[in-house]
């Protein structure tokens, strides 16, 4: 293995109930179970993702802008079966990487380029893709709570995790208020 | 496309604020730049927990041991966000970390310095944060998507340090005559490393206009630097805590902050090596990576015991 960390996973995330799935970051892991386990103590840390996804990185195909021009069209079927191939695109003025409607492809590339046709849709400069990922929706592994004991499990309330568990505004106004006080006095 | 023509779309993008993605065209040199900018933010999540990490085991209570515990583990996801950035440009982990234990790659200068007290723990989270968030809430608005993005993340959780710190160093302010002296005695330490932490000055800052062409930066080194002062000595002063700079002041006509001169030697010689806790700082962080070794080891191992590397995960015991 050429990286003692071992295979880079993407990681995605379900940032509450009803929202799209975007684009957290990634772990490394030797395996699955471990590439989950890492994302919940990486990317669930603060009980803000309700779901999280891991996929192997070498099965997902990026593509930005620049390079569009230069890929294939998606004519024919590719000669083999299709399969359900997730689509995340990075959009106008939007930072995040989030889920797009899937596509029905043979391949990878033949999926890009169908993500491209659907995206190619959308002329305002507010809607235009920069970036598009595509990967089998079959390589998904995906749990809605960490995947194990593990020391920094979210859990419905942490008050330490909480801003409000640390008042400093109300208390430097506190303190002002008093100084100002003593000082009239 | 002759790369000039390149060049000239790439400043075009960047002139319309359009972020930039992996695979997009892009001068050599704002690769190389950012490659040194992530990797070093990265590596100074990671020796940045062990200043505050000695401190676990000391720390006064539960309540304060469970927040260290927590900031010392998000300084730990923070490298990693700053690690898949800097791997979109095709560095590696393994090279990342190696550049990092033979004192190739730099960490800030900051985390050179010791905390021999309980109020360091609070100042750091306090003046060292703050710092940090005032330059990584400008590296949020970044031309490179990834960067951008992980800078977002760190943002959101950075505030919350900084807050922890402030409460801590707040309660101390406000405590015992000792504790109130343990507070400034931190602050006397913590404050030229920090002020440093922004980097060199303007004037002697070689990559600052083209980082700000390229929308990497926004903001100089100095305009941080006074943003910082401005904010935060109010609020110490309220506190009854004065930094260590008999220059200090702000100017009523102007409200600009004067600072007395900054040891820029000092900045050289602690990035370069040779600060008060550099060799304990890389000696710890080259054991920790290898008293993990056996981690890694047997998680190999059992993943070589399963055929399918990527087999189903059922999420409960069978």
């Amino acid at each position: 293995m050429s990286d003692s960390q071992g295979p880079v996973w993407q990681v995605f995330e379900r940032p509450a109930h009803g929202h799209p799935v975007r684009a957290a970051g990634s772990v490394h892991a030797v395996d699955a179970e471990t590439a989950l386990q890492n994302a919940w103590a990486v990317y669930g840390r603060r009980p803000t993702a309700v779901a999280l996804w891991v996929v192997p990185r070498s099965l997902v195909l990026t593509k930005s802008r620049d390079e569009f021009a230069s890929l294939a069209p998606a004519h024919g079927n590719g000669g083999g079966s299709e399969q359900t191939y997730c689509v995340f695109c990075r959009c106008g003025t939007k930072i995040a990487y989030e889920e797009s409607p899937s596509v029905l492809a043979a391949t990878a590339e033949q999926a890009l380029a169908r993500a491209i046709e659907q995206q190619a849709g959308a002329q305002q400069a507010d809607d235009i893709c920069h970036a598009i990922w595509v990967f089998p929706a079959a390589a998904i592994i995906s749990s809605e709570s960490p995947t194990a004991e593990c020391s920094f499990a979210p859990q419905p309330y942490k008050w330490f995790r909480d801003h409000k568990s640390f008042p400093t505004g109300a208390l430097m106004r506190e303190i002002e208020k008093e100084a100002s006080k003593s000082e009239h006095a | 496309m002759d790369e000039q023509t390149r060049a000239a779309a790439f400043e075009e993008r960047i002139a319309r604020c359009e972020k930039i993605e992996p695979g997009d065209w892009m001068p050599s040199e704002y690769r190389r730049q950012l490659l040194r900018m992530m990797s070093q933010h990265a590596h100074s999540e990671i020796v940045g927990m062990l200043p505050e990490g000695e401190w676990i085991t000391r720390a006064p209570s539960l309540k304060r041991k469970l927040v260290l515990l927590a900031k010392v583990q998000d300084e730990g996801g923070h490298g990693q966000y700053l690690y898949d950035a800097a791997e979109s440009l095709g560095a590696t982990r393994d090279e990342m970390i190696e550049a990092l234990h033979t004192g190739r790659a730099k960490y800030a200068n900051v985390f050179n310095y010791p905390a021999p007290t309980w109020a360091d723990v609070g100042m750091i989270g306090w003046l060292v944060d703050e710092a940090a968030i005032l330059n990584q809430s400008m590296l949020a608005k970044c031309s490179y998507g990834p960067y951008a993005r992980a800078m977002l993340r760190i943002c959101s959780e950075e505030t919350f340090h900084k807050k922890q710190g402030q409460e801590l160093v707040i309660r101390l302010a406000r405590g015992t005559p000792a504790q109130r002296a343990m507070a400034q005695e931190a602050l006397n330490r913590w404050w030229w490393p920090t002020l440093m932490q922004f980097g060199y000055p303007d004037a002697e800052s070689p990559h600052t206009d083209t980082l700000r062409r390229w929308g990497v930066k926004t903001k100089t080194n100095d305009e941080l630097r006074e943003t910082f002062i401005a904010g935060i000595v109010p609020e110490l002063r309220l506190l009854g805590l004065e930094p260590p700079d008999p220059e200090l002041r702000c100017d009523k006509a102007t409200g600009r902050w004067h600072h007395g001169p900054i040891d820029f030697d000092e900045l050289k010689r602690v990035v370069n090596g040779d600060g008060p806790c550099n060799k304990r700082r890389l000696g710890e962080r080259i054991k920790a990576h290898e008293d993990g070794a056996w981690v890694r080891e047997a998680l190999l191992a059992y993943n070589a015991r399963h055929e399918s590397p990527r087999r189903e995960f059922s999420g409960a015991p069978a």
